[in-house]
């Protein structure tokens, strides 16, 4: 199997992948690094969005109370 | 049941589909689904609440990756559950097969149908993508965990 690569298709078999998972308040990223021979040749992210913003819609009072 | 002081959730509703105008200025010239796109903004911009439209100034750049980002995939219309109206792209927005080597940590959807106005803006942390695919994956769409949530 190949992988597109900054050298062009690469064979997966040729590069060591690590997943690296990061964990913030409101988001879950697991980036997959593929390296040759220690260099870095590709680097995927996928981003999970946990929290969304979210918006308050209150009614006000009459006569400013 | 008694009478009771409330936004009525319809309302909300109907705020995500352009139902009302309070202004004087009528912008809309369709009565269709508009487009919006995500563009993908570096870690020294100051995308947030402040933004009111789209801007290429700090945008990142890089291979396939062309300014202004992505159409975002919108296949359902804004619905409600209990007091809440919400919405949330019906697909996972994908830059593929991109290089943004600065770092970024920001995505801003806007509507690119209506004067590249901002929806919102979400911050993942910084990173940076080589030769490869970032995908945002969109949270469940329901009351309180969609990605806009009037409550």
């Amino acid at each position: 199997m190949k992988v597109f690569t900054i050298k062009g298709p690469m064979e997966l078999d040729l590069l060591s992948v690590r997943d690296v998972v990061t964990i913030c308040d409101n988001t879950r990223k697991v980036a997959s690094e593929f390296y040759l021979d220690g260099e870095l040749v590709r680097r995927d992210v996928a981003v999970s969005m946990l929290m969304p913003p979210n918006i308050l819609a209150s009614e006000g009072a009459l006569n400013g109370q | 049941m008694a009478n009771s002081t409330a936004i009525c959730t319809s309302f909300k509703v109907d705020l995500l589909q352009a139902y009302h105008n309070f202004g004087t200025t009528v912008t809309r010239g369709g009565t269709g689904a508009d487009t919006f796109k995500a563009a993908l903004y570096l870690t020294t911009g100051s995308i947030g609440a402040g933004t009111t439209a789209y801007s290429a100034t700090n945008e990142v750049s890089g291979a396939n990756y062309s300014a202004g980002g992505v159409s975002v995939t919108n296949a359902t219309a804004p619905t409600s559950s209990g007091t809440t109206a919400y919405w949330t792209p019906s697909a996972s927005i994908v830059y593929s097969t991109v290089t943004l080597s600065t770092a970024f940590d920001t995505v801003l959807i806007y509507n690119s149908t209506n004067s590249n106005h901002s929806v919102l803006s979400y911050n993942f942390g910084s990173t940076t993508v080589t030769a490869g695919t970032l995908t945002l994956t969109m949270p469940s769409n329901a009351a309180g965990t969609a990605l806009i949530n009037l409550a």
